[in-house]
Parts: C-alpha cells; structure tokens; sequence
C-alpha cells in the first residue's frame, strides 16, 4: 500500500489524505478566472433596507477621531496661547537682520493694502505690485507721519 | 475553524497585501488549508491569486449572499481558516463582512491621514461586537510616528506587537503572485510577516476560546 504525506499545495491534486477537503464541493474558479464579489449585488445587497435604517445612517454618531500628539512637541494649547502683552520696554524695536527687514516690509505693505481697503480704495484684488525699496520707503513716511516728523 | 477579515475604510492601507501574505504563511505554518475570498470589487486579491501559479491558498469565488452559506461549507469541508478581503469606503458592504468576522485585522499606516480614517472602521467593529487588531503597515524604520501611531491607535483596541515595515518586496513579490516569505524567506518582511501571523494565530485562539 502507498502511503502519501500530502503537502497543502497537492490539495487540488487529488491527494487521498482524510483531513484534505474535497475541493470538488466548493465554488473555486480556474486561475485566471477568479473574480471578487460583483459591484451590483453588493450595492443593493449593502443599501440600507428601510427608511428607519437610511436614517439612522444619516444620524450616526461622528467617528471615533484619534490624534498623534507628538512626544515633546508642544501641546496645542500651548501652541494657541495668544502671546502676552508686551511692556513698553518690550516693543522698542531691536536691529534687524536683512530678512527681518523684508519680513516687517512685507507685513507693513500688507496692512497698509488693509487700510485703503477698508477705505474703499483700492478695492480687493488691486494690490499694487511694487518693490521692496519702495514699500520700506512708504513705511519710513509713515513712521515719521506719525510721529510728526 | 476562523474567520479572519481585513477591514480599513482607507485605501491603501494594507488589506489586500496581508490578506494574502497571511494566507501564505498560515498554510507555511501548517495551520491551513486556507481559502480566500475577495470582497473588495477592485479584486486585487483575485487578479493576486490568477497569477499565482501554487493553487492553494484556495481562492473562493463568493458572492455576498452566499458568503454565510460558504463559510459554512468551508468549516464542514476541513478548512482551517477563511480570509476576507474588504474594500475601503463601502461601508454597508464592510459591515456585511465583519459580521461574519471571527476577528477582524485593521491594517494602518503610520500616517495622520490613515489615523483620521481609522475611526470609521472602529465604529464598524465596535457596533459588529467583533474582536479587532490594529496593524501598523509601511513603517519606516526608527521613525518616531510609528510608535507615536501605535500609542494613538492602542487607545482603541490592541496592537499587533509585530509592525511590517515598508519594504518594495511586498509589491515585487505580487509581481507573478507571490508573497515576500516566497520570494526571500530569510528577508525582514519575510521574518515580519511569519512574526504576524503567530501572533494573529494566537488572538484567533483566544477569541475562539472567548466565544466557546
């Protein structure tokens, strides 16, 4: 008598051994001719069957919501803290760098772009597109308007 | 007899490339036969299976009505274990499955976007009342937000102890239908995907045991 260790893969093969199961039974396509389950069977079979269900979908609690907090980066809350007030002291504005400069250039330009906004004039979208030398040149007028220089 | 489903609302996270990476080492670890089933309508793990030249896992060509009839049949046939791949987004469809789920496999990757996204899935476990395990997928070796991922993720439920980490044997191997263990066995992922699968085992055990 031959005796026969059937390996997982002799399965289909025919292989005699009492704990393989009969491959004949179940619904096992030829390769190349496997397919997954069909969209429209799926669509109708998943929809929800009653008005109550649709709903009750509809309603769902919002998902469980899980978020990465960094190990040592700062909490948001930390993050979000308006910065305090400053003294005095404080605000006198310290030498810059050239990068600094441009920044501060840039932001002053932008409020005042705000301004005549608020103003009327120009309206949104006319921001006039102008150097660096001549927005620290209306932002030094300005600094002098002020302080009525 | 188990029932393994693979479930994420997030494409992309894994579903289909450890549906049969663990199909393959289940039988490996000769605790098959193992029969697939793809739910997912894109039929990645389908076009996987018509590639490969090995017959087994055995690949069951289900329809969702007749998926109870044919776990059934699979458990009275000698199966050891079914898995069934999901497709994201569809959540009626992913229920459906996970209702038959002995234990559910929620791959993620370790990304803000695949961490928003898993919440979803969670819902769908939870209100199934099935056991689920999160899996960390395409890791990048020593990045901080993977353990940062594993924390968030274990807020919800366990995490497999075994991470897979990215690697371009996963889509290689896929390549004439094999998996990384078949291409490489004495590879990382291939060492990766055997550590998972023990460890997947043994959770089927113990919810087999929990439900007896």
């Amino acid at each position: 008598m031959e005796i026969r260790i059937c390996a997982a893969a002799e399965v289909r093969k025919g292989c005699s051994m009492s704990k393989a199961p009969d491959l004949s039974a179940f619904p096992i396509p030829r390769k190349g001719g496997a397919r997954p389950i069909d969209v429209d069977e799926v669509a109708v079979s998943a929809a929800p069957k009653t008005v109550e269900e649709a709903e009750r979908a509809e309603t769902a609690d919002p998902p469980h919501m899980l978020t990465v907090v960094p190990a040592r980066a700062p909490g948001p809350a930390a993050s979000k803290r308006p910065p305090a007030q400053k003294t005095a002291a404080e605000r006198v504005p310290e030498p810059a760098s050239s990068g600094q400069t441009v920044a501060t250039t840039v932001k002053l330009d932008e409020n005042r772009y705000l301004r005549l906004a608020e103003a009327g004039k120009p309206g949104p979208g006319h921001l006039k597109r102008r150097t660096i030398q001549e927005m620290v040149i209306e932002a030094l007028d300005e600094w002098f308007e002020r302080r009525g220089l | 007899m188990h029932v393994l489903v693979l479930a994420s609302q997030k494409g992309g996270a894994g579903k289909t490339t450890l549906s049969r990476h663990i199909a393959v080492e289940a039988e490996r670890a000769g605790e098959g036969p193992v029969v697939l089933i793809d739910a997912d309508p894109q039929g990645g793990l389908a076009s996987w299976w018509n590639r490969r030249q090995a017959e087994t896992p055995v690949f069951f060509a289900s329809r969702l009505e007749d998926l109870p009839k044919h776990i059934e049949q699979a458990r009275a046939g000698g199966f050891n274990l079914v898995i069934i791949d999901t497709p994201p987004q569809a959540t009626n469809l992913i229920s459906a499955v996970v209702s038959l789920a002995d234990l559910v496999l929620i791959p993620t990757r370790p990304s803000p976007d695949d961490l928003d996204a898993v919440g979803r899935t969670i819902d769908i476990v939870e209100s199934a009342n099935k056991p689920m395990i999160f899996v960390i997928n395409g890791a990048t070796k020593n990045a901080r937000i993977t353990s940062q991922a594993a924390i968030a993720l274990s807020q919800s439920g366990t995490v497999a102890k075994a991470t897979l980490h990215h690697s371009v044997s996963f889509p290689t191997s896929g390549i004439d239908g094999r998996t990384v263990g078949e291409l490489d066995p004495t590879s990382n992922s291939a060492k990766e995907v055997a550590d998972l699968w023990k460890y997947v085992s043994a959770r089927l055990r113990k919810s087999a045991k929990v439900a007896a």
